[in-house]
């Protein structure tokens, strides 16, 4: 232990533990035989992953290394309740777009990405839109993840911060070049198993080497009761709620999860989602708890940094061993999303820029893939680059959220109701910008009319995202009920209120314009669509006698 | 709150964890039997 109050480990130790892991990861991308690779393997893994592989694969994704500091750093604020706003919420992103994501391959059988779906119904620019956001999330993501990685290592070893970011890059790129997605799914189990049982010891070893829940309990009394109570409005309007309007942005605006919608049997998406909706709850909440451990036992972050608080608390209390398993948990975590954001990234510049906007779908497979490969290159090496000059991203992550909170209603709409036009899409996420810039950076001074007039807005989005989630279960009827509902209820309580919590109303700000704006463009066209076209639009880019998934070989196992 | 309501609160994740780890093992176990009966990849 240093005067730091982490454990260091030796430069030779941290380099055996990464040189096994991804040594390791390597050597099972052996077992992929690349002989028949495709660039359908390449994209989907030709759209037949089982249960296991699919919901391993999209709960190893879905947790990143920030998952567990912001859930800690969730549990430390909030107390009581703060692992569950941040795990739960997070977690229903997963579970919220499963009947979207059957619709998805109800209408593109033979899909790799949403953007090509997308450009199927509308075009181009509509297209586009969805693409550069998605492209711009996974940019973000791969660099957060490197960059969490050279801090862990700087942390708890005298190597730098650029080599923990470099050997995580490299790493993950080594695995991931040759097989694309098939390696990352196939690899994104074993980080899983290694992950789960890794949270399974640790949080138990922590709760124990504090002291057990009595000394615990004892020390809940020194927190505030906002941070007592499980039903903190605290916890709820500062974290919760603006993660909550988040679930379905974070859902349609990732590629990664629609890969994986894509990707996934289609007779076993629900069950292979619900499954990774329980099992991302669980891993990330029950580290958050660790969080709430830290608080509880009066435990203050190393420099005030909430990032050092798993690090710090595992130092403290638990034996080199779980240090290192802690290590290899981290490492795994960051290894899993990083390795799906180069798929898909590699996916959406083979699909949507090549073979839709370049080749006009005359792909030809061998360059798409070397297209694919290349991608996953240039990614790696901006995330590389991004990371190493530890970029402050925050308005970047602010800009990515609102565009994906801008896209969700056009999105969902487009594939269920034939009137929604290009232009409709189109403008419908530029005037749903504007407005979330103007009341997320205060651009005009938020009273008066000008406050009511945003606070209406927002209760129409806080509408939009109720009856959204309530019709991908239960359709139309029950949707637009419990739309209505939401939405009085949104404006019955945050008249006079929202404009108070800026993230909240923007976020419903750009929900709320661009369904307004996407419904008054489409009511005003005579424009119908054939749904049917979508299916005959999207196609397999590999040569003649690849499966056609239009003719329903899709269940067929 | 009672002191083993609060332990369960905290202990019952990494059962949940269990679980699921258990599922999905047995799940591509399950996979990977079938893969190699009809001499296909399991990816």
């Amino acid at each position: 232990m240093t005067d730091t109050g982490f454990y260091q480990f030796s430069p030779l130790t941290i380099l055996l533990l990464l040189a096994a892991f991804y040594g390791g990861t390597y050597l099972l991308t052996l077992l992929i035989k690349s002989d028949r690779q495709g660039t359908d393997a390449f994209m989907v893994a030709n759209h037949r992953v089982g249960f296991g592989m699919g919901a391993a694969s999209m709960t190893a994704t879905w947790i990143w290394a920030a998952s567990f500091y912001a859930a800690a750093t969730s549990g430390y604020t909030y107390g009581l309740s703060g692992p569950l706003h941040y795990g739960l919420w997070g977690a229903l992103m997963i579970l919220f777009i499963y009947p979207f994501g059957q619709r998805f391959r109800k209408l593109a059988p033979n899909g790799h990405t949403l953007g090509e779906l997308i450009h199927a119904r509308h075009g181009a620019s509509s297209q586009l839109i969805l693409a550069f956001s998605n492209v711009l999330g996974s940019l973000i993501s791969l660099m957060v993840n490197f960059t969490a990685a050279g801090a862990l290592v700087s942390v708890l070893s005298p190597l730098s911060f650029q080599t923990g970011v470099i050997i995580a890059g490299i790493g993950v790129l080594s695995y991931t070049l040759t097989s694309g997605f098939r390696a990352s799914v196939f690899t994104d189990f074993a980080q899983l198993v290694a992950l789960m049982a890794i949270a399974v010891v640790i949080i138990p070893a922590v709760l124990f080497a504090m002291g057990g829940p009595g000394t615990i309990m004892d020390g809940m009394s020194t927190l505030t009761a906002e941070q007592q109570n499980l039903f903190s409005m605290d916890a709820i309007l500062n974290q919760g709620a603006p993660y909550f309007v988040a679930v379905l942005a974070y859902a349609i605006g990732n590629q990664t999860i629609s890969q994986r919608l894509f990707a996934v049997n289609e007779k076993h998406i629900k069950r292979t989602f619900v499954t990774a909706t329980v099992g991302y709850a669980a891993i990330v909440i029950g580290l958050g708890m660790i969080g709430l451990m830290a608080v509880s036992a009066g435990i203050e972050p190393v420099n005030g940094d909430m990032n050092n608080l798993i690090p710090q608390v595992v130092s403290t209390y638990l034996p080199p061993v779980f240090i290192a398993l802690f290590f290899i948990l981290v490492i795994g975590s960051l290894s899993s999303t990083a390795d799906s954001d180069l798929s898909a990234l590699s996916a959406i510049v083979m699909a949507d820029v090549y073979g839709k906007n370049i080749a006009k779908d005359n792909a030809d497979p061998k360059k798409m893939l070397l297209i694919g490969r290349v991608t996953m290159i240039v990614a790696t090496v901006c995330g590389l680059v991004f990371a190493s000059f530890a970029l402050d991203i925050l308005v970047m992550l602010v800009f990515v959220g609102a565009l994906w909170g801008a896209i969700v209603f056009p999105v969902i709409a487009s594939c269920y109701w034939n009137r929604i036009t290009n232009a409709a899409f189109t403008w419908a996420v530029v005037v749903a910008l504007i407005m979330f810039c103007v009341a997320r950076f205060d651009l005009l001074p938020m009273q008066g009319f000008t406050a009511l007039l945003f606070e209406f807005l927002a209760a129409i989005g806080g509408g939009v995202v109720i009856g959204l989630m309530a019709f991908g279960f239960f359709g139309v009827r029950i949707g637009a009920i419990a739309g209505v509902i939401a939405f009085l209820a949104t404006a019955w309580f945050g008249f006079h209120f929202l404009r108070d919590y800026t993230v909240l109303m923007a976020s419903l700000t750009a929900y709320g314009v661009s369904t307004l704006v996407c419904v008054a463009i489409s009511l005003a066209s005579n424009q119908r669509f054939d749904f049917d076209e979508i299916g005959r639009r999207v196609n397999n880019y590999d040569d003649a006698g690849a499966p056609d998934l239009t003719k329903g070989t899709a269940t067929a196992q | 709150m009672e002191t083993w309501i609060f332990g369960a609160y905290i202990l019952v994740w990494p059962v949940l964890s269990l679980g699921v780890l258990v599922v999905l093992s047995a799940s591509v176990m399950r996979d990977l039997r079938a893969a190699r009966r009809e001499k296909r990849d399991l990816i």
